[in-house]
């Protein structure tokens, strides 16, 4: 098991590479001048060389790649364009938010995607099964920016629960931080708890009719253990796939939600160095999500081994 | 008449006590006016903070609470000395004496004087858009005395105040303290100390810029109007918000998160009409949609192509396209508005708005123009620049002209169109304020801006801007000015489409707010 785990994280380090050399040559060929949208719609020529000679864009390509190179071994991802900042201070700033509301929307997603797939599981074809169904299905359906806007004109705009947008870190509003986290939460959550939800119900369909439940069954052990302790954990293989898989895909879908209420995550930062064409923050958001990536799904396959001891790795 | 003297006395008694209970409430109310935390929603965030290392002009729109100019403008657009207390130009227009105002206080405490406008002069004349078209006439800038500056010019600039107070992409000269500009240099500032009645408290990049009142603020002692005169701080704190997403800024509004939020969508206008919570403002003159030719690629290389263009398309169709809602936009054919001391009303008469297909089939014959697909290239994220290209697009299709659109996000279009080749048209928002006409020459004349104009036309023009700039004479500068125009017309290296205004909108509670062309929130309160 130590080297299996020894391994696949020397595996990161190829794939890292991969990742990096792609992400360099995407955000250095795509169209669009950082100079230009730095220094604004007038700027002339001599401003424009000026500052280009300034950030090192006047280098040839490759050259900028392999010094970009060296420094990201280094651990150094270079400065923002825009913020004169160096982009690993930006980043590690920007994950707090982003943590916060990913870790808070895979509880509320689990939460509610585990309780609707059982639910749905035990009453096979009745109307909390149905109801489960539909729910779920509108979860995976519903994109995540209408869902956003619905949720902000419900609870902001009409109920005044929450604030429309912004954020307040924990350090300085305290508990108060979380009334700005609640909606983008719940709304990677819906997607969440509908694909846990789908998957738990179909896993659990499938265990409920193996001769080991029927065994439990006909032993008389109550409803309860047999459904929580023999069904539940036997599937919950599949479900595990699912919910590190999704937490990736709600890693990307902070960009969206973070945009919309204005959350200066990850995310945000994302999106504004994409659309302003700071290169260097472009990269790092890559590489960012793609080692977050890689280490999810390693713990999933690690968790295969704790839930099946039949799994045994090598 | 003791009983008469009783009276009267009582009578001046009572008028006594009414006026002073009546002052007693003036100043109540007054003081009612004092407090409260303003929320801004603005929809772009900028880099820094710092007008001379950059074009984006909501860098000033925000920092005019923080930094003021030796001159300022005024409602009607007159330029009112501020920082300035009076002034002179010398009659062959190579000196400006100023004297600067006495005992107004800068943020750090010290008393704001020559030697502070000088260094920030300097710096304005190095690194500021502005000030690099003064550069090449300027002389120097000489301290009289502790409160007066003279400034000399090699060449005659004639319309040197007008840019020092100039709104447009952060020209606009402010003071700043001596000791902040030594310390920065040519680097980005982002320790701001000005004059303003709000000091800097906290800028959190893409998040917000917070704004506190600067209570040893000195305003000046004429009447308050837009950018110019008495300014008073009644808010405790300015917060600006950058807000992305135009539905959230709405929102935040509705709820009275914000109280200001800029540009929201206008066909939501008869919902906020109506909010009773919920004012709108629309700004006129505020901004025009302008048709940029690249004059260096054929068909218009061609002047008579150009003009082609100007009678193939329906601006009126085009408005209800770009814009909608008819009380948004008004066709113009000056580049400054009705009202502004260089409106020509006259301008483009027999071009534009002149719809005639058939005329401009004829004039792209003479141009010699063969067929072969002229490229738009518009941005796709403003409504204006993507309905209105997609607009020009079907229109020119129906005079059998082949066109391809190109649509792209901001930083794609900016880099495209710096280029001298790929592109024939470009759909552009211009600020409308533009306080001098020597400011189009930016973007007029012989490759200037992004037009690659680069012809005997293009370098008549040049000669006009030569004439304007060395003419101190008012009346003489809108001839040349009225010239200017007639030439553009003939030439029409890029033309106006039409005028256009933007939507903001404010909580009913934000009192005595007055929409300008930068928004500002000196002498508003909060009831």
């Amino acid at each position: 098991m130590r080297n299996y785990i020894i391994k696949r994280l020397l595996l990161l380090v190829p794939i890292i590479l991969i990742v990096a050399v792609i992400a360099f040559f995407i955000t250095n060929l795509m169209p669009g001048d950082p100079v230009r949208v730095i220094l604004g719609n007038m700027a002339t020529e001599s401003e424009v060389a000026r500052l280009e000679q300034s950030l090192g864009l006047d280098q040839p390509l490759i050259m900028r790649f392999f010094r970009w190179l060296a420094n990201i071994i280094k651990g150094d991802f270079g400065e923002s364009l825009y913020l004169n900042a160096p982009v690993s201070e930006v980043l590690f700033e920007r994950l707090r938010p982003t943590l916060f509301i990913a870790v808070m929307a895979e509880v509320m997603g689990i939460t509610s995607g585990l309780l609707l797939g059982i639910l749905a599981a035990v009453n096979h074809r009745k109307v909390l099964d149905q109801f489960s169904i539909t729910l779920s299905l509108f979860g995976i359906s519903i994109p995540s920016f209408w869902l956003a806007l619905m949720l902000m004109f419900v609870f902001s705009v009409n109920l005044g629960w929450f604030p429309v947008s912004g954020y307040e870190p924990f350090t300085e509003a305290g508990f108060g931080s979380f009334r700005y986290l609640i909606l983008p939460a719940v709304t990677l959550a819906f997607m969440q708890a509908g694909l846990i939800a789908r998957m738990t119900r179909s896993a659990m369909l499938d265990t409920l009719k193996q001769d080991y439940i029927r065994t439990a069954k006909s032993k008389g052990l109550s409803r309860k253990i047999i459904v929580f302790k023999h069904a539940l954990k036997n599937s919950m293989l599949p479900v595990i796939t699912v919910i590190g898989h999704n937490f990736a895909v709600l890693l990307g879908g902070t960009w969206i939600v973070e945009t919309i209420f204005v959350i200066p995550g990850t995310g945000f930062m994302a999106i504004n160095a994409i659309m302003r064409r700071d290169i260097p923050v472009i990269q790092a958001s890559i590489i960012f999500v793609a080692v977050i990536y890689v280490i999810i799904n390693l713990f999933v396959d690690l968790s295969y081994a704790f839930l099946n001891p039949k799994i045994r790795y090598h | 008449m003791r009983k008469e003297i009783k009276i009267t006395a009582v009578v001046v008694l009572v008028a006594l006590v009414f006026s002073l209970l009546l002052t007693a409430n003036v100043l109540a109310q007054e003081e009612d006016r004092y407090g409260g935390t303003l929320n801004a929603a603005f929809q772009m965030s900028v880099a820094h903070l710092d007008s001379d290392n950059s074009t984006d002009s909501l860098i000033t729109a925000m920092m005019n609470h923080v930094y003021e100019g030796l001159f300022e403008f005024d409602e009607n657009l007159n330029l009112t000395p501020h920082l300035a207390e009076s002034y002179q130009v010398g009659e062959d227009g190579l000196v400006y004496e100023v004297k600067l105002r006495e005992n107004v206080k800068l943020h750090n405490g010290q008393t704001m004087d020559a030697d502070d406008v000088i260094a920030s002069f300097r710096r304005w004349l190095e690194l500021n858009n502005g000030g690099q078209l003064v550069a090449p006439y300027f002389d120097q800038v000489e301290k009289i005395d502790q409160f007066n500056i003279r400034f000399k010019f090699a060449e005659a600039y004639a319309p040197f105040l007008n840019i020092l107070a100039s709104p447009v992409s952060n020209q606009k000269f402010v003071v700043r303290a001596e000791e902040v500009v030594d310390e920065f240099g040519t680097d980005v500032i982002d320790r701001h100390v000005g004059t303003g009645p709000y000091k800097y408290e906290e800028w959190v990049p893409d998040q917000k810029l917070v704004l506190t009142r600067f209570e040893d603020y000195t305003p000046s002692s004429r009447e308050a109007s837009f950018f110019a005169g008495k300014r008073t701080a009644y808010l405790d704190e300015i917060v600006f918000n950058f807000i992305p997403d135009a539905q959230v800024r709405v929102s935040g509004v509705q709820t009275g998160q914000f109280h200001f939020a800029e540009e929201v969508p206008r066909d939501q206008y008869p919902l906020f009409e109506a909010n009773q919570n919920i004012d709108n403002v629309i700004i006129y003159p505020d901004r025009m949609s302008m048709l940029i030719y690249n004059n260096a690629e054929a068909p218009f290389d061609n002047k008579y192509a150009r003009q082609a263009i100007a009678y193939a398309l329906d601006f009126e169709e085009l408005g209800y396209a770009m814009i909608g809602d008819p009380q948004f936009w008004r066709l113009e054919s000056a580049l400054h508005e009705e009202g502004n001391p260089w409106h020509v009303p006259d301008a483009g008469e027999g071009i534009y708005g002149v719809y005639d297909p058939e005329k401009a089939k004829e004039l792209l014959d003479q141009a010699g123009y063969d067929g072969d697909p002229i490229v738009i290239l518009s941005g796709q994220d403003n409504q204006m620049e993507r309905q209105g290209a997609i607009a020009i697009q079907d229109q020119l299709e129906e005079i059998g002209i082949d066109v391809e659109l190109q649509l792209f996000d901001r930083p794609t279009v900016v880099e495209r169109r710096s280029k001298k080749e790929g592109w024939h048209i470009h759909l552009s928002p211009f600020i409308k304020i533009v306080p001098d006409p020597q400011i189009h020459q930016g973007w007029t004349g012989t490759n200037k801006w992004i037009s690659n104009w680069d012809s005997e036309e293009s370098r008549e023009m040049d000669q006009i801007f030569a004439e304007m700039l060395r003419e101190v004479d008012q009346e003489k500068r809108y001839e040349i000015m009225e010239r200017m125009q007639s030439k553009l017309w003939d030439s029409v290296p890029y033309f106006n489409i039409l005028d256009y205004s933007r939507l903001h909108i404010k909580r009913a509670e934000l009192k005595d707010f007055k929409g300008s062309w930068q928004p500002f929130f000196w002498n508003t309160y909060l009831e």
